[in-house]
């Protein structure tokens, strides 16, 4: 690579070295500079706006849910006040006094606490209708040969208390009639207890608080109804005998057998006890371990029991009079009462619920209105849309406002507690008894949970749970400040979102107008004309002004770019007298001087001339250039054809094709296979002009005849005329593309390439204009032959590929 | 023909600019030429109706008027077909060339034009009454324009 002169305009060298490769030399982009913007944009601005607007809804946000704060306080005071009040009445009630006094003998037994049916019980023997009951089963287990165990559950229902009494027993005997000695004596008969019972049996035993006691005996030949008989003889009653009011039925199970009993409801706090007695032959006296009795001559009745009670115990218990003796063994029976529930009825209002449990957790009384409707009157009266729309509104609220809450698993569709848990009876505040929770369906609840003690004594007996449906609209009454809050985050929402919908559509017209700004001048400096917005904003002012004032310019820059036709045009006549005047006069009649002086003035005249013909053929060029018709061609065919036309009219010159600076000097050095794509999209006539007028430049300065196309394929293509004479120097290549020739310059240089400046100047600024037309820019460096003082001079321009 | 003979012919100028148009009718005087200098349409319209001249040499733009050479040159060739013209102008377009021609001019100088070369004028003078005189006339305009190249 030679020596490469850099021109005074930087652009030749670097637009060469892009084509060409390494070409020495200066070059500098040009290039408008994007200044950073330091200020915040309008767009951020207007964000900020919304988002400050956006606070004054936040601050009513907080306002009212001060507000529902303290709404709830008071009505967590209100129900509170209510709670401890209907605390204060139940301890002064007699009733519940004896009915949380129940459990005092006998804590923590729980196993008899009977259930209230919903649904009525059959007695039939089957556990079908036991399904929706929630208490659990008591198990008793006894060991023996076989083990057999017992399980019960207890319900009320009306005036009946019922058990469902299932035993597993492998060996299930219902009759076991005794072997008799023909010759037995007179005392030798069996006992008749046994005569009653001889099969497996069951037996329970109940003595009412006023100490009143029955024994019965469950025992049957065959499965089915059972005649319910008192098992012991006691106050005139003989064993045997069928006890009125009672019912049970029998069945058999692969397992055992199962009971059903109806019985006439005792009083709470009665004592009660069960067994099962599993029945055997034996051939002599069981051990220690069972229960046993002669049984005829020659066989004993083994039995072994499990229960709550044994039989022999229930035996005593009904033959003594001490009800104490009971108290110790027997269970105690726990019911919910209808009379305590009576009394809290009246403290029940739609949306609330009041239970009491006594000492041990258990359910007494339960007045449950929680989900109750309102009375309808005008304030509550409304749609069902309306009141879903309440309940969505009131959830929205309760997301915001309530945060997390613990959950209890209470519900109205899950099966109702019986008890109260541990960890609530243990956790009961009287600071704060009222707490929020909230259920497993989701169901918002106040409760208040109070202790409740003796009075006078500072003894535990039970507790009071107090309830409230924040959801319920007659509980909630801040209900129309939940839609109200519901509507204002609504409202909020959707004003912000309005807000940034506008912002951005602002901000999109700011940038839609920068950009149309921005793109309004192109680099060659003609202004497009804007359309002016329609609209009636500030904007749309800005728009209009905007395409005022590039209309404005468009035509300014017209009459810059006519400015040169114009003044050539304007400049043409007094020209004209100053040439004519000077021509007119008679040189004979001057003296030397005169004529040194007038050759002088004709001189600039002739300068003058040929400056305003250049200007106007730059004018005729750049009005070509912008109506020039581009079109994809491949440029190596094209510039074969060329080279053959140039051939023609140049007969002095020869005329190749060459793909590389390397071919310059070494025709043919580069071989391609496959020719490379030279497609690219041009004007072809300009293209073809810009060419005659390398061409010609370089036939009138080649100092040898080869005149090489040049043509480097790539990003950007290279197309150039390369041509033999000497070095061009920096100034020559700063003023080679030029509009207007320097003629001082050149003539203080002398250089043979600017001494015709019109035609060199003019010429290549044509080259210049058509490179830019193309996106692309002039090229012109030299190129070191390696004979002294002999160079390749390139001029040419570099277009973008396709 | 001789330069005698050319020298008998009478030129109408219509030139607005004084100074340029003395400047011709002293150089073309001097080529001895009869030079009848006009400043203006009416005028030069006037001259034409007293007396027809040889030749019309005509500036195109007359004052603010830009156009109005080319008013006078096809009010001028409706009154006279054979009237040769000449449009002098500062304008070298390629489109005021073409214009002046259709409008019926004969031939189209610039006043760039070194006053030296009168006697090309002088030549376009032979070649159009050569022309007008069936000569040349299948070369007239052709050989105008070849010779418009020369300068």
């Amino acid at each position: 690579m030679g020596s490469a002169i850099g021109g005074s305009s930087g652009w030749n060298t670097s637009a060469a070295e892009a084509c060409f490769g390494t070409v020495a030399g200066t070059g500098a982009e040009i290039g408008v500079g994007r200044s950073a913007h330091g200020s915040v944009r309008l767009r951020t601005q207007t964000l900020l706006v919304g988002l400050l607007s956006l606070g004054v809804p936040i601050i009513g946000w907080q306002s009212i849910k001060q507000l529902h704060s303290s709404l709830q306080q008071t009505r967590v005071d209100a129900q509170t006040l209510r709670a401890v009040n209907l605390g204060n009445t139940l301890r002064e009630a007699q009733a519940v006094s004896r009915w949380l006094a129940i459990g005092d003998d006998n804590p923590g037994n729980d196993a008899w606490y009977a259930e209230t049916a919903r649904w009525p019980l059959f007695v039939d023997g089957y556990a079908d209708d036991w399904q929706e009951l929630r208490g659990s089963a008591a198990n008793h287990e006894a060991s023996g040969d076989p083990p057999i165990s017992l399980s019960f559950l207890t319900a009320r229902r009306g005036p009946s208390l019922y058990l469902f009494v299932k035993v597993q027993d492998a060996d299930v005997a219902h009759h076991l009639p005794p072997l008799l000695d023909p010759d037995a004596g007179e005392n030798e008969s069996p006992d008749p207890h046994l005569l009653l019972a001889n099969g497996d049996t069951i037996e329970l035993f109940v003595q009412q608080p006023d100490g009143v006691s029955v024994h019965a005996l469950f025992s049957v030949i065959a499965p089915g109804p059972v005649d319910v008989v008192h098992a012991s003889d006691t106050k005139g009653i003989e064993a045997g005998s069928a006890i009125s009011g009672w019912r049970a039925a029998w069945m058999d199970v692969p397992d055992g057998y199962q009971l059903e009993i109806e019985l006439p409801l005792p009083a709470p706090g009665s004592r009660i006890g069960i067994v099962a007695i599993d029945s055997a032959r034996s051939d002599g006296p069981p051990d220690d371990s069972v229960e046993g009795a002669p049984y005829g001559r020659v066989e004993w009745m083994r039995r072994h029991w499990v229960g709550t009670l044994s039989p022999d115990r229930m035996r005593k218990l009904m033959t003594s009079d001490a009800a104490e003796t009971a108290a110790e063994t027997a269970g105690i029976l726990h019911y919910e009462s209808n009379a305590l529930r009576h009394l809290l009825e009246p403290w029940v209002v739609p949306g609330t619920r009041a239970r009491l449990f006594d000492e041990e957790g258990r359910l007494l009384a339960d007045a449950n209105d929680l989900y109750s409707p309102l009375p309808q009157n005008e304030s509550t009266a409304g749609s069902v849309t309306a009141n879903l729309l309440d309940a969505v509104l009131l959830r929205l609220f309760a997301w915001f406002a309530a945060g997390d809450l613990p959950l209890y698993p209470e519900t109205e569709k899950s099966r109702q507690p019986l008890h109260l848990e541990d960890d609530r009876r243990l956790g009961v505040d009287e600071l704060l008894p009222t707490t929020r929770y909230v259920t497993v369906d989701n169901d918002r609840l106040l409760g208040t949970l109070i202790a409740l003690d003796e009075q006078g004594v500072d003894r535990l007996r039970g507790y009071l749970l107090y309830e409230s449906n924040e959801e319920h609209a007659s509980a909630v009454a801040s209900s129309p400040l939940a839609r109200l809050f519901v509507l204002l985050v609504l409202a909020t929402l959707m004003i912000g979102s309005l807000l940034f919908a506008w912002a951005t559509r602002l901000s999109l017209r700011i940038r839609r107008l920068s950009l149309r700004a921005s793109q309004a001048v192109d680099r060659d400096g003609r202004v497009a004309t804007l359309v002016g917005s329609g609209a009636n904003d500030e904007i749309g002012d800005l728009s209009r002004n905007l395409a005022a004032l590039l209309a404005r310019s468009a035509a300014y820059t017209r009459y810059l770019e006519s400015l040169s036709k114009h003044l050539s045009h304007e400049l043409g006549t007094p020209l004209s007298i100053v040439r004519t005047s000077i021509e007119n006069v008679d040189r004979q009649k001057l003296d030397g001087e005169t004529r040194r002086l007038l050759d002088r003035a004709s001189g600039g005249a002739d300068r003058l001339g040929g400056i305003v013909r250049a200007l106007l053929e730059s004018a005729r060029l750049e009005q070509s250039v912008q109506h020039a018709e581009f079109v994809d061609i491949p440029l190596l065919d094209w510039l074969r054809e060329a080279a053959v036309e140039y051939a023609q009219v140049h007969p002095d010159h020869r005329f190749r094709v060459a793909l590389s600076l390397r071919e310059l000097d070494e025709p043919g050095s580069v071989t391609t296979p496959a020719l490379p794509d030279s497609r690219a999209r041009v004007a072809p006539a300009l293209l073809r002009q810009a060419l005659d007028k390398l061409v010609d430049n370089a036939c009138d300065f080649a100092t040898a005849s080869d005149i090489v196309l040049l043509l480097t394929p790539g990003t950007p293509l290279g197309l150039a005329v390369a041509n033999r004479g000497a070095r061009l120097t920096a100034a020559e290549i700063g003023l080679l593309f030029s509009p207007t020739p320097d003629v001082t310059a050149s003539r203080r240089v002398g250089e043979p390439v600017l001494q015709d400046a019109v035609h060199s100047g003019s010429g290549l600024y044509l080259v210049r204009l058509i490179a830019e037309a193309h996106d692309g820019n002039p090229i012109a460096f030299s190129q070191a032959t390696g004979v002294a003082a002999d160079h390749w001079l390139v001029i040419g321009l570099s277009l973008p590929s396709r | 023909m001789t330069d005698e003979t050319d020298s008998r012919r009478r030129i109408l100028l219509v030139e607005d600019e004084p100074d340029l148009s003395d400047n011709y009718t002293l150089a073309l005087g001097r080529a001895g030429f009869d030079v009848e200098a006009q400043a203006s349409v009416a005028d030069c319209l006037a001259a034409v109706a007293v007396r027809v001249p040889d030749v019309v040499l005509l500036d195109i733009g007359q004052g603010a008027h830009g156009e109005a050479g080319f008013d006078l040159c096809r009010s001028l060739r409706q009154d006279h077909p054979k009237l040769p013209i000449i449009f002098l102008s500062a304008r070298e377009s390629d489109l005021d060339v073409v214009s002046g021609l259709r409008l019926g001019a004969d031939d189209y100088l610039t006043k760039s034009v070194s006053l030296a070369h009168i006697k090309r004028i002088r030549a376009k003078f032979t070649a159009i009454y050569a022309s007008f005189s069936g000569i040349q006339t299948v070369y007239g305009l052709g050989y105008r324009w070849l010779e418009r190249l020369e300068y």
